[in-house]
């Protein structure tokens, strides 16, 4: 953990983006359609309306409806279908 | 894209029975398996899609992973390949077959003759033929050039010869010698005669003696003007006689069409018989070959296999079509007679005269012995001069008149 906070910051100061010297989960959505999930740790939970992911230091779930798992590979994850919410539970 | 290329490498429909899906899922990703359209059938039941490799994978992390897969659908040509992988006579034949048509697309079993209009294509064909160029001829075999040297030699009308062979179609491409025209020699002695019987309208001497004038009535080779002229000092010469002559002729034509005519009236009933020509060789896949009706009418289509390329193959596909008819007789009126017959009379008149002009044509039509006949009467205007050559009788004469006034 302190490993963590330690690389955040330097990423902080040396103006770099937050997961260069991190392992914490990278969601990125694309309106709201399509989420796209790197550094996880593997699924938890899935289900049409629910995706649940494991990541380094907490949970992300994905929420909406017709929820698919188009593509999974070691450490990135791409989610389609009517997503109406992600929440994050930092561990 | 992706999904083209899927379609080679074998795509499978798997069902996965386990007790956390989720960890299955995990599974994959750790081992790098491609899968898509996951699909959660109940809390232990998962339905997705995956490559081939990646189903032979998880067939050996099945033993021990503690998961349960069943394919339930495979497409695509890997997985193609692989049913078909112990099918031994399967995969000879196609082989054979693939050899089959790759050997018989490199011979000759098309002919078609270009350019020619007096020559037959028989007579060339039967000729390629001697020299050795028929159907079922080694493509690569074909020598164009000796063939030309030997054909223009063969055929003396033929003026150029080349052959062209486009998978197994040989383009046979001809050029035929141009006739010698006819020299016309104008100091040859020549009478002007009456082509046809007439009265003369109008006639321009142009050279030799004028024997008839307007008129005057012609018969059909009577001289009109002579090739014997006199010259100023009144000797007498022979000359190429030349002139334009019109004359009035008359003509009458005559058609007859029976009272009665048969026409066909189909009944509907048609058979349909097909065969096979392989190589020239015909078999019939009709067992009962033979047509018991008394009238018929026989349509034959024939399809040959053709390849890319162009290339044929020796193999024709016949339809033959067979449609019953009746023969039924019916009348033919007087009308129905003279619609038919008067356009034919007019016709025929029109090529007699050869761009002469009518003056005045009239029809009778007669009803007799259970015909009809229709008669064209007409009087035209045409040019009638024609060149004739001396008789050895009128050379002798001319020349004995010339030497009795020389002395």
């Amino acid at each position: 953990m302190e490993q963590e906070k330690f690389a955040n910051k330097l990423a902080q100061k040396l103006e770099l983006p937050a997961e260069s010297f991190s392992s914490a989960m990278k969601i990125t959505l694309v309106s709201n359609f399509r989420a796209e999930i790197e550094n996880h740790h593997g699924l938890i939970e899935f289900s049409d309306e629910l995706i649940g992911v494991k990541g380094h230091d907490g949970i992300a779930m994905v929420r909406g409806q017709k929820l698919e798992l188009e593509a999974m590979s070691d450490s990135r994850m791409l989610i389609s279908g009517q997503i109406s919410g992600v929440d994050i539970e930092v561990m | 894209m992706q999904r083209i290329l899927n379609k080679f490498r074998g795509v499978y429909k798997v069902s996965v029975i386990c007790a956390q899906p989720e960890e299955f899922l995990n599974l994959c990703a750790r081992y790098n398996i491609a899968f898509w359209d996951v699909r959660r059938v109940n809390e232990a039941q998962l339905e997705m899609m995956v490559l081939r490799a990646g189903v032979k994978l998880l067939t050996r992390l099945e033993k021990y992973s503690g998961f349960e897969m069943n394919v339930i659908k495979s497409t695509g040509a890997a997985v193609l390949a692989g049913r078909l992988r112990h099918r031994y006579a399967f995969i000879g034949g196609m082989l054979f077959f693939i050899a089959m048509v790759w050997v018989l697309s490199m011979h000759v079993w098309q002919i078609d003759v270009y350019g020619n209009e007096n020559v037959s294509d028989e007579q060339i064909l039967a000729q390629l033929e001697e020299l050795g160029l028929d159907l079922g001829t080694f493509g690569l075999s074909v020598d164009s050039e000796y063939l030309s040297n030997r054909m223009i030699m063969r055929i003396p009308e033929l003026s150029w010869f080349a052959v062209n062979i486009k998978g197994s179609r040989a383009q046979v491409l001809v050029r035929e010698r141009v006739a010698k025209p006819e020299i016309h020699d104008p100091d040859e002695p020549v009478m002007v005669v009456a082509a046809k019987s007439g009265v003369i309208e109008k006639i321009v001497t142009l050279e030799g003696t004028k024997i008839l004038d307007r008129g005057n009535t012609v018969l059909q080779g009577d001289i009109i003007v002579s090739g014997i002229a006199e010259n100023i000092s009144g000797e007498s010469r022979t000359v190429h006689a030349s002139a334009i002559v019109y004359a009035r002729t008359w003509y009458t034509i005559s058609a007859r069409l029976p009272g009665q005519s048969m026409v066909k009236e189909y009944t509907g009933k048609e058979k349909i018989k097909t065969a096979l020509i392989i190589a020239g060789k015909r078999i019939n896949f009709s067992l009962n070959s033979g047509i018991e009706w008394p009238d018929y009418d026989k349509i034959t289509l024939e399809r040959t296999i053709e390849l890319p390329m162009g290339g044929i193959l020796p193999v024709t596909f016949v339809t033959e079509r067979y449609l019953q008819y009746e023969a039924k007789t019916v009348s033919i009126t007087q009308q129905q007679a003279e619609e038919l017959l008067m356009p034919e009379l007019m016709q025929r008149l029109e090529e007699e005269i050869d761009g002469g002009e009518i003056a005045d044509y009239s029809y009778e039509t007669t009803v007799s012995g259970g015909g009809v006949t229709v008669t064209l009467k007409a009087e035209c205007i045409e040019q009638i001069a024609q060149e004739r050559k001396f008789t050895d009788s009128e050379l002798a004469a001319a020349e004995t008149e010339t030497e009795t006034e020389n002395e």
